[in-house]
């Protein structure tokens, strides 16, 4: 018996590097739309819209005190069911074959709340961050609320908030790594199918590992870069 | 014309502005003094609505606004009709000296892009802000230089009154003649100004009025020197003492 079989580890390892574009696809869509969910529940936070924002509280406060897991569960079997039940019983939403969504549509609206509710702490603290100042001088030049968040406070928060956004993608990336429980098959997944024909788990794991492990390097790398080129106006004094 | 009735302002329980009324004759450079917590930087700011007060009507030009019964239009047309200069600066950090002047011109008047250029190298100009540092970022400039911008990015719109709010607090010393010979300049060419001011030699010189405020309420006001130079109210007179004292090269 081999400890580490080198050779099924060099046969399983591009069939594994193939299920990267899954992988990213669903974490980066997913992020993205985490970005536009966090941003909505921050501005109710921050306006403290009334009854929004009891919702906001309660929907953060849940997707944090529950496991992803759990959540995907949720998800999984719970839009089936009401799609389902909405047919059954009301006849509406008849257009939609249930056995027709793929597993990929569930796992990224579970995984856009879940990440949207980490978001939208993190978009709220840096939108805060940017200061009444600049937004009192944006209202007393006559701007609007709108056009003081697109030219002046949504720029800087955003540079304030990209670390935060580069640890939550690779986070991201990491914690997709449950989709399989949709029926999605993506880079462990893949690993696990491999695995399991011949029994042999170690060498397909550590497979998977070294390929999430090199795309959160290339990630941290290009968040840099770009964290670099977005804050040349922090430049000290010249 | 300016004119304000009766204005009042509470947070929470506290009674920040008692009902204040003043007016404000076109081109007149008036001058707010008074110690710390007497309400002048709050009454200032309800002037621009950057605070909304309880009761009152305050009135700029044309636009007329009865507190309490004003919509979002009417604020903001008071809002552009008036423009303030904030005790630290507060410019658009991701913007460079003439984008920060520049951005209401395009945003606000939809100016195209040149034409607010022009007026903004006008402006800047006329704060005398070197012009090879019309491209740099606040963050690499000095405290004077950004008091400029601001200035220069108030005066674009071209308001019919100017607030300024402690302008010359947070800079420098040496820095303080620069801003403050600015704002001469800008006094001299018929803008209307309200000033909340701590230096009384640039009040007696500059304004044509001075109000004094204590505890909420308009004390004293009249002629910059007969304020200054012979204060009627007791609370005036000793407020005048104390800052004295303290900055006896100002006065």
């Amino acid at each position: 018996m081999k400890l580490f079989d080198v050779d099924f580890f060099i046969e399983s390892f591009p069939k594994i590097l193939a299920k990267l574009p899954v992988t990213l696809l669903i974490s980066v869509a997913a992020f993205l739309f985490a970005v536009i969910i966090g941003f909505i529940v921050a501005l109710v936070k921050i306006y403290k819209v009334p009854i929004l924002q009891r919702l906001a509280d309660i929907y953060i406060s849940f997707i944090r005190g529950t496991p992803v897991l759990v959540q995907l569960y949720i998800i999984c079997y719970g839009i089936p069911k009401v799609i389902y039940y909405e047919q059954v019983n009301y006849s509406r939403l008849t257009a939609v074959d249930v056995n027709l969504i793929p597993g990929v549509i569930y796992v990224l609206v579970a995984y856009s709340v879940n990440i949207g509710a980490y978001q939208a702490e993190t978009i709220r603290s840096a939108i805060e961050a940017v200061g009444r100042g600049q937004m009192e001088a944006a209202t007393s030049v006559g701007m609007t609320r709108t056009q003081t968040m697109v030219h002046v406070i949504i720029p800087q928060a955003f540079v304030i908030a990209l670390p935060n956004f580069g640890n939550a993608l690779i986070s991201a990336v990491k914690d997709t790594s449950l989709v399989f429980v949709a029926g999605v098959i993506d880079i462990l997944a893949q690993a696990k199918i491999l695995g399991a024909r011949v029994f042999n788990f170690l060498e397909v794991y550590i497979a998977a590992a070294l390929v999430y492990w090199a795309i959160c390097i290339v990630i941290e790398v290009l968040i840099k870069k770009t964290e670099e080129y977005i804050r040349r106006y922090e430049r000290a004094i010249v | 014309m300016i004119t304000i009735k009766n204005v009042k302002k509470k947070f929470d329980n506290t009674e920040i502005l008692k009902g204040i009324s003043l007016n404000v004759e076109d081109g007149k450079v008036v001058a707010i003094i008074g110690p710390s917590g007497s309400g002048k930087t709050t009454f200032l700011r309800c002037i621009n609505y950057l605070e909304d007060p309880d009761e009152g009507v305050i009135s700029v030009g044309d636009s007329l606004i009865t507190a309490g019964k004003a919509g979002k239009k009417d604020i903001l047309e008071l809002q552009r009709r008036t423009s303030f200069v904030f005790q630290n600066y507060n410019l658009f950090r991701n913007k460079t000296a003439i984008e920060n002047v520049m951005l209401a011109l395009t945003v606000v008047k939809k100016y195209p892009k040149k034409k607010a250029r022009e007026i903004a190298e006008e402006m800047l100009d006329k704060v005398s802000l070197p012009r090879d540092r019309f491209e740099y970022y606040p963050s690499s400039l000095s405290g004077g230089q950004q008091q400029r911008i601001a200035i220069a990015r108030a005066l674009a719109l071209n308001p019919e009154v100017m607030l300024l709010d402690e302008p010359t607090s947070a800079l420098d010393p040496e820095l303080v003649d620069g801003v403050l010979d600015v704002i001469r300049t800008v006094a001299n060419e018929g803008i209307t100004l309200i000033v909340v001011t701590h230096e009384l030699s640039f009040a007696a010189e500059v304004a044509d009025e001075v109000v004094f405020m204590d505890n909420g309420e308009i004390v004293e006001q009249g002629k910059a020197n007969d304020v200054l130079r012979r204060p009627r109210e007791l609370r005036t007179r000793n407020f005048l003492r104390s800052i004295r004292r303290e900055y006896p090269k100002i006065s």
